[in-house]
């Protein structure tokens, strides 16, 4: 689990502190150029764009170990311990099984991709690799899922929320 | 195929009330039944082709930044300085520091745009504030939840960009048109407030003449909040006058607030660091749910039942009196079970082409929807910014926080008659 943790919060590294700032780098520098010198950056919004897509596909797997989705938990006080595990295993279920769906669609979508060249319009990027940085967020889930779905251990504590996942990192920060 | 589409919304609703994170169900569900509908190659290209379509919109890029901005003014201090000024300006009046920390809610919303962040962050201020000063606990609080749902209606709101979203409406108008309205609830919730402490001194806390402060004190109190009205009026007015897109303006303030930071040594490096991950992952949140949104209403349209239920509503003959009222019970209901983001992308799809065929204007619509919305943040089960309150007032039992928000919740549903008698109330700045 350690190094899957690892993992998911490299790839939430790459989300956060290289996808995100560069954008606000990027837009800036765009906005500076066209307001003061009418000379805005011809590929600034796309790669805005490109880099917004891959800083929420590769957060994915942290966004499932720190819990950021939202749920309506008013019947969690009302469901016994036993249904919350059920609930909290049928969520890794379901997470597991949507990746994979999505790992398979993307190689499908990136061997299409390949064979007509497709690209973004400006930058060139190959779609294909954006399907990879899919799959690659969806890999990440996936796996934690797949361990926790498999863990021996309740998944359930005490408060009735989902116990934190092992080896988890203390603090906020990525 | 209608009975499909029924099944599929009830297992979304039986999911999502079981507690599974509403994005995933969404997914889940609506990728089952485009299999269901046609095949599963044509639901799994649909699948990662929502992904790309919704991942690389422009206007999203907004939300993190937005996200960021309020965080990084969360860390700058400048709460403390509204609170402050507004306490200067406003704490000789009957029940003066809950009246301030209405109006520094709502400064603090005007950079921030989270209900949550803003009744965390004030919430913490104010709260010790008026216990020292007398206030009764169950007023404090009440404001304090309440006052929070601000934060999503003054611009920018990040509840306002996902309606844009959803409905393709001009982010830039419903920024400018959530400005009057979250000004005179601002304004309502102060009247009340006066009121309760007229009638229950208890509650209003102790009052004195000398509480006053002196008019240079008052005045320089004003320069220390200067960073955020000028912060604000340049986004505002940028949005206003066409000259900011909301991703601009959402960039601008990025840099603003950074600069701030630095120039005053408010920012340290781990707050710049932690605003990035906490925007992220909000991001990566409101984007699963747009993209499981996006699959159930593709496969909801194509069973013909959002297209039955529009039908329906429409056989009933509401006109636009019984369509507001019914809407609106609808959304109170909803808020006791969903979250805002939740109660927005399940029932706008269906009810925004209806809003249309009766001639609502998609941005009174959108701002209609928020507040309606909002009301759902303060009221039992979920109350979202009350369970916030708590946090920072373990003392006060749930109970006397719900029963606290009860007059402005009452407010919120007064403006809510009051705009839909009166719509030119939301439109008048944002023009034809």
């Amino acid at each position: 689990m350690k190094a899957l943790l690892y993992l998911s919060r490299g790839l939430f590294v790459l989300s956060a502190w290289v996808c995100l700032p560069s954008i606000l780098v990027v837009l800036a520098c765009d906005v500076t150029l066209r307001y003061f010198f009418d000379s805005p950056i011809r590929w600034a919004q796309e790669l805005a764009e490109v880099l917004l897509f891959l800083s929420v596909v590769l957060a994915l797997p942290e966004s499932f170990v720190r819990h950021a989705h939202v749920k309506a938990d008013f019947l969690k006080n009302v469901l016994g311990r036993a249904a919350r595990e059920s609930v909290i295993r049928l969520k890794w279920a379901l997470a597991l099984a949507i990746c994979v769906l999505i790992i398979r669609q993307c190689w499908a979508d990136a061997e299409y991709m390949l064979l007509i060249q497709d690209s973004t319009p400006e930058l060139y990027v190959p779609m294909a690799w954006l399907r990879g940085a899919l799959a690659l967020g969806a890999a990440g889930t996936a796996a934690i899922a797949l361990v926790r779905l498999l863990s021996p251990r309740r998944l359930v504590a005490a408060d009735g929320e989902e116990a934190p996942l092992d080896g988890r990192f203390d603090g906020v920060e990525p | 195929m209608i009975g499909l589409g029924l099944a599929g919304f009830a297992a979304l609703i039986a999911l999502v009330a079981l507690g599974l994170p509403i994005g995933l169900v969404m997914m889940v569900v609506g990728f089952v039944g485009l299999v269901l509908v046609g095949n599963i190659d044509t639901a799994l290209t649909q699948l990662t082709s929502a992904f790309w379509s919704e991942g690389s919109k422009f206007v999203l890029i907004a939300l993190p930044f937005y996200v960021l901005m309020g965080n990084l003014i969360y860390h700058t201090g400048i709460a403390r300085n509204l609170y402050r000024a507004a306490s200067h300006w406003l704490g000789w009046l009957p029940g003066g520091l809950g009246i301030a920390s209405v109006f520094a809610s709502a400064g603090f919303g005007a950079v921030s745009g989270s209900s949550t962040a803003t009744a965390r962050t004030m919430g913490a201020i104010v709260i010790p504030e008026m216990r020292r000063h007398g206030y009764g606990m169950r007023l404090a609080t009440g404001v304090l939840s309440s006052a929070g749902t601000l934060g999503i209606l003054i611009p920018p709101s990040i509840i306002l960009i996902f309606y844009g979203l959803l409905t393709e409406t001009s982010i830039g108008k419903l920024f400018v048109a959530g400005i009057v309205p979250g000004l005179i609830i601002a304004t309502i919730f102060s009247i009340l407030i006066m009121v309760i402490s007229l009638i229950d001194p208890e509650q209003g806390g102790r009052h004195l003449a000398s509480d006053r402060a002196p008019l240079r004190e008052r005045i320089a109190s004003l320069a220390h909040v200067f960073p955020v009205l000028a912060i604000f009026g340049v986004i505002f007015g940028g949005l206003y006058n066409g000259v900011f897109t909301p991703t601009e303006g959402a960039i601008f303030g990025v840099v603003a607030v950074l600069i701030y930071g630095a120039a005053t040594g408010s920012l340290s490096f781990a707050a710049i660091r932690n605003s990035f991950a906490d925007a992220a992952l909000v991001t990566v949140m409101l984007f699963v749910i747009i993209v499981g949104g996006t699959l159930v209403t593709r496969f909801l349209a194509q069973t013909g039942f959002t297209g039955t239920l529009r039908d329906l509503i429409q056989s009933m003959e509401l006109g636009y009196v019984g369509f507001i009222f019914a809407v609106t019970i609808l959304y109170l209901v909803l808020g006791c079970v969903l979250d805002t983001f939740g109660m927005l992308i399940l029932t706008v799809p269906i009810l925004f082409p209806l809003a249309q065929q009766l001639g609502i204007d998609p941005v009174w619509f959108g701002i209609y929807a928020v507040i309606v919305t909002e009301v759902g943040l303060v009221t039992p089960p979920i109350g979202v910014n009350v369970y916030v309150i708590k946090t920072v007032a373990p003392d006060v039992p749930l109970g006397q926080i719900f029963l606290g928000c009860t007059p402005f919740v009452l407010g919120l549903l007064a403006f809510v008659a009051l705009m839909a008698a009166e719509p030119s109330i939301i439109l008048w700045l944002v023009g034809p």
